[in-house]
């Protein structure tokens, strides 16, 4: 049995792109999460503002405009800054370089800056959907 | 546009370029002498030079006034409504020369695009939708279109991608045949269309003031788009036949007819299958091949 998540999702400062942002909705919610979609080209600012005021249950950032290595090491930053963030779980995905060649190592520089999941385009969505239902509280027998 | 040759972007240039194409086609450009004193005048005469059945370029001739720098002259004339011998430039403020020249300026011309969806995965489904999007060009009678390349579903393409696909268009396009005659599906575009037209205009005699009252009243509404001014209630979805169909209009003027029975909740899975119609339709031909 899984528990309702309240969850922040939003796309980066630089990324227009709004189908991605719309298909994790519409996923989480069926999932039977409630979902505030920041939508696109968000400011690192109004991400802070609105996390530190919802306090959501997990923040979820999507963005495939293959810049998402160097906007999420700023972001993750600027998150982990806030003492209500500094343990929220926090997953970044999608196209996050532009044909990188050592994505593995990009990868890994960003869950050691503070990630709890890093997921590419080429992982699918097992290792996300995996990570957000080890979020949820189990049903107690 | 010739294969081979490119449009410079530079302004001093574009003038140039075009009289030179036109002449390498053996085609004379025509241009008159043509200045009215009235702003609106000057813009209807601006368009029909431009609608004339010839390869013409428009001029805005200037008042004699104007020219010989007699300007509070030319702002009399206005004032008093004094016809003129041509347009007095200095004398009207730049936003109502700016609305002279709306839509007019730069030979108003039609750029089309390439898909700019979920792309074909195979190299042979990429130009397959490239060469599609070139014949719709031609048959539309769009003046410049935008290419996409194989790599797109991937990464950002190589020169020689780019080299590659803006070829390759060309020569659909060389190839074309005949134009696209209307038909039943652009008659229902209008009927849905004039519902929604005339009630956002009866909301106000300012369009930019309806236009606003609209979306808050989601008389507007952008399906999937996730601004905070839209209502976000509409819905829509690619049929089998590859239509865009809505399943839900919102609080939209949509008459019934225009939907089809389909009334479900768009689901994370549908969204998808509707974003990959295209990708699937050409990779299917690809595999095939």
């Amino acid at each position: 049995m899984t528990g309702e998540l309240k969850v922040v999702l939003s796309g980066t400062a630089s990324d227009a792109h709004t189908w991605n942002l719309i298909y994790l909705e519409l996923l989480l919610e069926q999932l039977g999460h409630a979902v505030t979609n920041l939508g696109p080209c968000v400011p690192d600012e109004l991400l802070v503002r609105r996390c530190r005021e919802l306090q959501p249950g997990l923040i979820v950032l999507s963005t495939i405009n293959g810049l998402g290595f160097g906007e999420g090491k700023r972001l993750i930053r600027s998150l982990r800054r806030q003492a209500e963030l500094a343990h929220t779980p926090i997953v970044i995905g999608g196209k996050l370089g532009t044909g990188v060649k050592d994505q593995a190592q990009e990868t890994a520089r960003l869950e050691a800056v503070g990630f709890d999941l890093v997921a590419n385009d080429t992982d699918g969505l097992a290792p996300f959907l995996t990570f957000v239902e080890s979020l949820c509280p189990q049903a107690v027998h | 546009m010739p294969a081979g040759s490119a449009l410079t972007e530079r302004a001093e240039n574009s003038l140039g370029a075009f009289v030179a194409d036109a002449r390498r086609a053996g085609t004379l450009v025509v241009q008159p002498r043509m200045g009215f004193g009235r702003p609106e005048q000057m813009r209807d005469g601006l368009l029909a030079v431009s609608r004339a059945a010839a390869t013409t370029v428009g001029t805005i001739t200037l008042d004699s006034y104007t020219r010989v720098g007699m300007y509070e002259a030319a702002r009399r004339a206005v004032a008093e409504g004094t016809p003129l011998n041509g347009y007095p430039i200095v004398a009207h403020d730049q936003a109502t020369t700016q609305s002279v020249l709306d839509g007019v300026l730069g030979r108003r011309h039609i750029v089309i695009y390439a898909y700019m969806g979920v792309f074909p995965r195979t190299r042979f489904g990429a130009l397959l939708l490239l060469e599609d999007a070139a014949r719709l060009a031609i048959r539309t009678g769009a003046a410049r279109i935008i290419v996409k390349t194989v790599a797109e579903a991937f990464r950002l393409p190589t020169v020689e991608e780019n080299v590659e696909a803006i070829e390759i268009a060309a020569l659909a396009a060389q190839a074309a045949g005949p134009g696209l005659l209307p038909g039943p599906a652009s008659d229902e575009v209008l009927a849905e269309a004039r519902p929604l037209v005339e009630q956002v205009r009866n909301l106000s005699d300012d369009v930019g003031e309806a236009l606003v009252e609209a979306f808050a009243r989601g008389l507007l509404d952008v399906p999937y788009c996730l601004h905070p001014d839209n209502r976000h209630l509409s819905r829509s979805y690619i049929d089998p036949d590859g239509r865009l169909r809505w399943s839900d209009a919102g609080a939209m003027p949509i008459t019934p007819s225009s939907m089809t029975g389909r009334r479900n909740e768009m689901t994370a899975d549908g969204l998808l299958a509707s974003l990959r119609y295209m990708e699937r339709k050409f990779d299917d031909v690809a595999n095939r091949a």
